[in-house]
């Protein structure tokens, strides 16, 4: 009974205490130092991309840490893109077979932008994020939900309008933001400027939790929704 | 008992040795090397840009616009080829002793695009990355 309290305690603590300082005793510059002099590499072969970013590292942490800070800055926002999602989601969010229907055809639009030009939305970031993990033999998930930007409130938001990932480090999941972490889009000029926040890299959940609301709340990573 | 070990090992060497040159004259008559070429498809037909990597390599090629490829080196048997595209499942193809076209199919992988961009630049950064 008490190494059941224990294992029940333990699964509660753990994961509000997943974020970057437990990596403190790493030191990533050498895995930056990789994606930068990666910088402008294109998408076409993404597994010899992913080698080349992470064959050189010893741990996953740093694995993780070359491709996040690659995608952040060779992935540009199009701001375009998401306006034309995001009136079509709103526009179709009662009929499932027609939004069913248009996310299909825009899927694979989005994919050619992403991998032709290297511009996208946040699900771009996220996807291939965790595809490029993936690769490197990391487990990566896509947690889809709802971030107010623009001054938007959520409850205006009927739709999940945002999405980013969790990544499992060391048995631990770990929350961060490719999107917001890698620039932001200039709105006198719609021109995606990069501008690395490193404050989304691996982000305390209770802070996470501010500014990003999953749609399924056992991604808060907080002890609250963990049952 | 020392020079026995030598000779012992300059024994075991020599044959090693002698294996690795039959090896290497037996090898293209048992396994045949051979060109593999193919075509790549979704579910809604040829897919380009598609990229087929030999695993454990570097060696990769990209699909042409009608799905094509064919692999820039000489393949054998037991080989596999990893298939990926953006947006798409990957696959895995082992190459057989009479594999020399093969036409696999990537499955979908279900995404709901969503979008969210920032509009602002970052007004506290913990630590700015130096460039």
């Amino acid at each position: 009974m008490r190494q059941l309290i224990l294992i029940v305690l333990f699964a509660f603590i753990v994961p509000a205490q997943a974020q970057r300082e437990d990596f403190e005793h790493i030191d990533l510059t050498r895995a930056d130092a990789l994606a930068r002099d990666l910088k402008g590499e294109d998408l076409y072969a993404l597994p010899i991309l992913v080698h080349q970013l992470t064959a050189p590292l010893e741990t996953d942490v740093e694995r993780f840490r070359a491709i996040y800070i690659w995608v952040c800055q060779n992935i540009k926002g199009d701001y375009p893109l998401m306006l034309e999602n995001d009136k079509m989601r709103r526009k179709l969010h009662t009929d499932s077979l027609a939004l069913e229907q248009w996310n299909y055809e825009f899927k694979k639009e989005i994919f050619q932008i992403l991998r032709k030009k290297k511009r996208t939305t946040c699900s771009g970031y996220s996807y291939l994020l965790k595809e490029m993990a993936e690769l490197a033999g990391i487990e990566v998930a896509i947690v889809d939900g709802y971030g107010p930007i623009n001054k938007l409130k959520t409850e205006r938001l009927k739709i999940p309008n945002h999405s980013w990932n969790a990544v499992k480090l060391n048995d631990k999941w770990y929350l961060c933001d490719a999107t917001w972490a890698s620039g932001y889009t200039d709105l006198t000029t719609y021109l995606f400027e990069f501008d690395y926040d490193d404050q989304y890299w691996l982000m305390p959940p209770e802070e996470f939790a501010e500014t990003h609301q999953p749609e399924d709340p056992q991604w808060t990573l907080l002890p609250i929704a963990q049952n | 008992m020392k020079s026995n070990f030598k000779s012992g090992l300059l024994k075991s060497l020599s044959f090693m040795g002698l294996c690795l040159m039959l090896s290497l004259f037996a090898n293209p008559v048992f396994a045949q090397a051979r060109t593999v070429s193919g075509v790549v498809s979704s579910t809604d037909g040829p897919l380009e840009g598609a990229t087929v990597i030999l695993k454990g390599s570097l060696d990769y090629v990209l699909t042409d616009e009608d799905g094509k490829f064919e692999f820039p080196r000489e393949l054998n048997k037991d080989d596999v080829l990893l298939i990926t595209a953006l947006g798409l499942e990957d696959a895995e193809v082992v190459i057989e002793a009479d594999t020399n076209f093969i036409s696999p199919i990537l499955a979908d992988d279900p995404v709901v695009i969503i979008a969210a961009l920032r509009t602002e630049p970052s007004k506290k950064s913990r630590q700015p990355e130096q460039q």
